[in-house]
């Protein structure tokens, strides 16, 4: 390591709870110790940040996480490769079909296993959708946390919608385990296309609304341009990815860089701005909800240029055959009851997915010991590694900026905590 | 003594001591009013939640009574049942005691406000000071909260509120100083009946009927004064993008974090009595009062009690608006943050009242002065009252002009504007 | 004139009455069932860490203290404004003076930097 990169990584360093809460020493200044969380309305969770204040100013920040851990690492373990799919919703719970992606990727990848057009076609189409509807919150939930309150309800308005489309596909609006194994876990309704095209017609102007709301808000601009910037530098030293490393002019984009599910066939640009700042991560994701209106028209036009086909690998031995064939095909149902019973083994060995989630690079990292259960799965959580900016990126700015700072990062306490 | 003997010296009142008639007499105009206010809140409470409602796409209250009218009685009666908490740390005098030093004043501010023709519970000589001296004292009562509460929510919240309130009030005062100028008297009662006639020429042409619409915010001077006296106003009352002191994103609830039950819904009377009464002290001095189209011609033909009705109708109206105002921009900005908020009321609200005084000195040495009182500098004696307010308009007006101008732009920030390049 | 202030002194009581009915009836009316768990102080869900009895900021004083000084100020102009109608030029000139001398204090505050947050 050479002397710049340790002084690097020991600018970064992140201070714990306790550097924080001790007394202070004779002859240093006294200053306020302020707990924001975990029950707080501004930490997008149970977010608990101990704060040093000197007045207003914040002088230190320390993340404390941990509330809200599930546990879902570990109880994956015990879980067939199916049944463990549903705890991936319970993570990121504002973009369950990304985590569901790059779970079933990385199962994918263990198994060798190809995935319909089709299916690859309804997955593109609908995480592009939980990118919109996961900034719609990030949007929402930022303006409120700045007091303009009108922008939460009409993004909730708009993702509203988004999550009448999931319910349509899914049955379910949030937690959906759509994604399966090999596919699909059902085919797409005959209403989707109609449904994805009324809310595509309406999404552009919709995000113009947005703007005129805050894009040139002079109140907007004073509260976000300059405060919590960062370079490149140190962003990629801190391990910051998604929206939050684009802001600062780095184009890193998985969709384009390590495309997965065909992304490099879709036409889509991949935004950046230059300061860093939270008015330019603002811009950012603002920018990519327009991206993604353009992927989900091309991914619909290709889906209905598709036509009917299946929705799930042919492979009976990764996804269950229809219903209607277990009822005459002995083999069909040996399958069926083999599947619910005990599962697909991979083969030993270990593989990473990693895709664009809205947060950042969120990737699957799974062990296999060749039995139906895996030895151990592990999320690169985008929310966790971009959480860890937080204190270099408030030191010096005011308890008002600390608020527009974390809804800039965007966490999902769930994700960080697991 | 007991209850018929109270009630018979009411009735009998030619037998009570003269003292106490007054007295009496003053209690039911204070109970009159305060009972007014009491309701007003309510209704505005109603309104403010209808009128966001309906401005974000959704219904708003609309279960208790016809529109939900009656919601606030019902939030009334939950307040009265819920739990009083003070917490173990809490300085329990100062706590209990700050809802009361927080609302006795604001409601005070109710006493001198001219509601219409000749509808004035007293007309104070020092009417502005009066004001301005009695809303300030309820600041007090948000520091005891914060302090007495012993939190370090409510301890910034109180700091910041005190720091806002007393950087506006500069600027506030400041504003009204232009009126009382203009006026060269501090009764608010009088304000209204000077804003007669026509617009910016009041009275001053012979002949021309009187609209009730010489209201002070058609003079540049005015128009200035009126608009820092309507942001210093949303600031003092708390509303965005100035409610910084209780930001629920920031400090939870600011300075009312350790409050529930009736305590908080004190705080919250007074917040929202607070807000109408500036919105009527705005509409009084800077919108005509009372005045109005109507109210003179009804006073001529002799209906004074029908004059005095649609005067009335006339502020409660402007009043209103200027509240639905407040509303309107609650829902469509973000809020400052603290350090902007000081720098705003120093950096521009302060200088720009300042000038404003001067153009208002200015506004009456034109109008009103001799030559002699100009020490033979200025011929002005030959002109018309009219011609010689035009003038005087055109002479402020651009001084006012290039003022806010000038302010504007030494603050101006260094603007970098950040763009996004699709690479 | 006296009885101005008489309406003024009743009104003064008038108003404290006004949220005293309010929190004495709900005094009467309420549950009460403290608990020491219900009376600690609200920290986000956690125990208290350090006092809120701590050396504050020096910039709330230097608000305060320009505070006082505009205030005192104004106090002075509006005597002035009430009389200025009738004074003339005198009165314009020996109050633009006292508010130039004002102003100058006030950029001098600004350019000094006593007017930032930091």
């Amino acid at each position: 390591m050479t002397i710049e990169v340790k002084q690097l990584v020991r600018d970064l360093s992140i201070p714990s709870p306790g550097d924080i809460t001790r007394p202070a020493l004779a002859g240093e200044r006294e200053t306020m110790v302020l707990n924001m969380g975990p029950h707080h309305p501004s930490t997008h969770g149970v977010l608990r940040l101990v704060v040093e204040l000197d007045g207003e100013t914040v002088v230190n920040v320390a993340p404390d996480i941990g509330y809200l851990h599930t546990g879902i690492e570990k109880s994956m373990e015990s879980k067939t490769y199916q049944k463990a799919l549903v705890m991936t919703d319970r993570t990121d719970y504002l973009a369950p079909l990304s985590n569901n992606l790059s779970y079933v990727l990385a199962v994918e990848q263990l198994l060798g296993c190809t995935v319909p057009e089709r299916a690859t076609t309804v997955r593109v189409l609908l995480v592009e959708l939980q990118r919109i509807s996961s900034h719609l919150v990030w949007l929402g939930t930022h303006a409120l946390d700045l007091a303009a309150m009108s922008v939460f309800l009409y993004g909730f308005r708009e993702r509203e919608q988004i999550l009448d489309i999931f319910e349509l596909v899914s049955g379910a609006r949030m937690m959906t385990s759509y994604f399966r194994v090999g596919g699909l876990a059902y085919d797409v309704p005959p209403e989707f296309p109609a449904a994805v095209q009324a809310l595509l017609a309406i999404m552009p102007e919709r995000i113009d609304e947005y703007e005129a709301l805050l894009t040139h808000n002079p109140i907007w601009l004073e509260r976000t341009r300059g405060i919590g910037a960062i370079d490149t530098a140190s962003a990629i030293a801190l391990g910051v990815t998604g929206p939050a490393l684009r802001a600062t002019g780095f184009a890193w984009d998985l969709r384009r860089d390590m495309p997965y599910c065909g992304y490099e066939t879709y036409e889509f640009a991949v935004p950046i701005a230059r300061n860093g700042d939270i008015y330019d991560r603002y811009l950012v994701r603002v920018a990519e909800m327009r991206e993604s209106v353009k992927i989900c028209a091309q991914a619909l036009d290709r889906l209905i240029a598709l036509g009917p086909g299946p929705y799930v690998t042919s492979d009976r031995k990764i996804a269950p055959p229809p219903k209607s064939e277990i009822t005459h095909s002995m083999e069909s149902l040996i399958h069926h009851f083999k599947l619910w019973t005990e599962g697909f083994k991979p083969p030993r060995g270990d593989t990473l997915a990693a895709i664009e989630s809205p947060r950042g690079e969120l990737a699957t990292y799974i062990v296999s010991d060749g039995s139906p259960k895996p030895y151990r799965v592990h999320f690169r959580a985008p929310s966790f590694v971009n959480l860890q900016a937080l204190p270099h990126m408030a030191r010096g700015h005011l308890v008002a900026d600390l608020v527009a700072l974390i809804a800039s990062m965007d966490p999902v306490l769930g994700e960080v905590d697991r | 003594m007991n209850r018929t003997i109270v009630i018979s010296q009411i009735l009998v009142i030619e037998q009570a001591p003269g003292w106490l008639v007054a007295a009496l007499n003053h209690a039911i105009i204070a109970g009159v009013l305060l009972i007014g206010g009491a309701i007003t809140m309510m209704l505005q409470v109603w309104v403010e939640r209808r009128l966001i409602a309906r401005m974000q796409d959704r219904l708003g209250p609309n279960r208790v009574g016809p529109e939900g009218i009656l919601q606030s009685i019902a939030d009334g009666i939950k307040m009265f049942t819920k739990e009083d908490i003070i917490p173990r740390a809490a300085d329990r005098w100062v706590h209990l005691l700050a809802p009361i030093v927080a609302l006795a004043p604001i409601a005070m501010m109710l006493a001198v406000l001219p509601w219409g023709r000749g509808l004035v519970a007293v007309d104070l000589e020092v009417g502005v000071l009066y004001i301005a001296a009695v809303s300030s004292i309820s600041g007090v009562g948000l520091m005891m909260a914060g302090w007495g509460s012993r939190n370090t929510f409510a301890l910034l919240g109180a700091m910041r509120s005190i720091a806002q309130l007393i950087a506006y009030e500069i600027p506030l005062i400041i504003a009204l100083l232009g009126i009382v100028l203009l006026t060269g008297g501090m009764s608010l009662a009088r304000m209204p009946e000077l804003q007669a006639g026509i617009p910016l020429f009041g009275s001053s042409i012979p002949g021309a009927p009187d609209l009730g619409l010489g209201w002070f915010i058609f003079t540049p001077v005015g128009l200035l004064g009126g608009i820092i006296f309507f942001i210093c106003a949303l600031a003092e009352g708390e509303r965005t993008p100035f409610d910084i002191p209780e930001a629920d994103s920031e400090i939870v609830a600011g300075y009312m974090t350790e409050y529930s039950g009736m305590k908080f819904a004190v705080f919250y009377i007074a917040q929202y009595l607070l807000n109408f009464a500036l919105a009527v002290l705005s509409a009084v001095v800077f919108l005509g009062g009372w005045q109005g189209p109507g109210v003179a011609w009804l006073a001529d033909a002799g209906l004074g009690a029908a004059a005095s009705l649609l005067s009335l109708l006339w502020l409660l109206l402007k009043a209103w608006g200027l509240f639905m105002l407040m509303v309107v921009i609650r829902a469509a900005v973000p809020r400052l943050r603290v350090d902007q908020l000081m720098s705003f009321a120093w950096k521009y609200l302060l200088p720009l009242a300042l000038v404003n005084v001067a153009s208002a000195a200015l506004w009456v040495g034109l109008t009103e002065w001799s030559s002699i009182e100009w020490g033979n500098l200025l011929p002005v004696d030959g002109l018309a009252p009219w011609q010689r307010i035009g003038v005087a308009a055109l002479v402020t007006a651009v001084i006012n002009l290039g003022a806010t101008r000038w302010v504007l732009r030494i603050n101006r920030a260094p603007a970098a504007a950040p763009v996004v390049v699709p690479a | 004139m006296l009885d101005a202030y008489a309406f003024i002194g009743v009104f003064f009581i008038a108003a404290l009455v006004f949220p005293l009915v309010p929190l004495i009836a709900a005094w009467r009316l309420r549950p009460q069932r403290s608990t020491p768990i219900k009376r600690d102080t609200y920290e986000c869900g956690l125990e208290v860490t350090g006092g809120t009895r701590v050396q504050f900021k020096v910039q709330y004083y230097m608000y305060a203290l320009a505070f006082v000084i505009f205030d005192v100020e104004v106090v002075f102009l509006y005597p002035w404004a009430v009389a200025y109608g009738q004074l003339g030029l005198f009165a314009l000139v020996a109050m633009s003076v006292f508010i130039i001398i004002l102003v100058f204090g006030l950029v001098y505050e600004w350019k000094k930097g006593a007017l930032e947050w930091a």
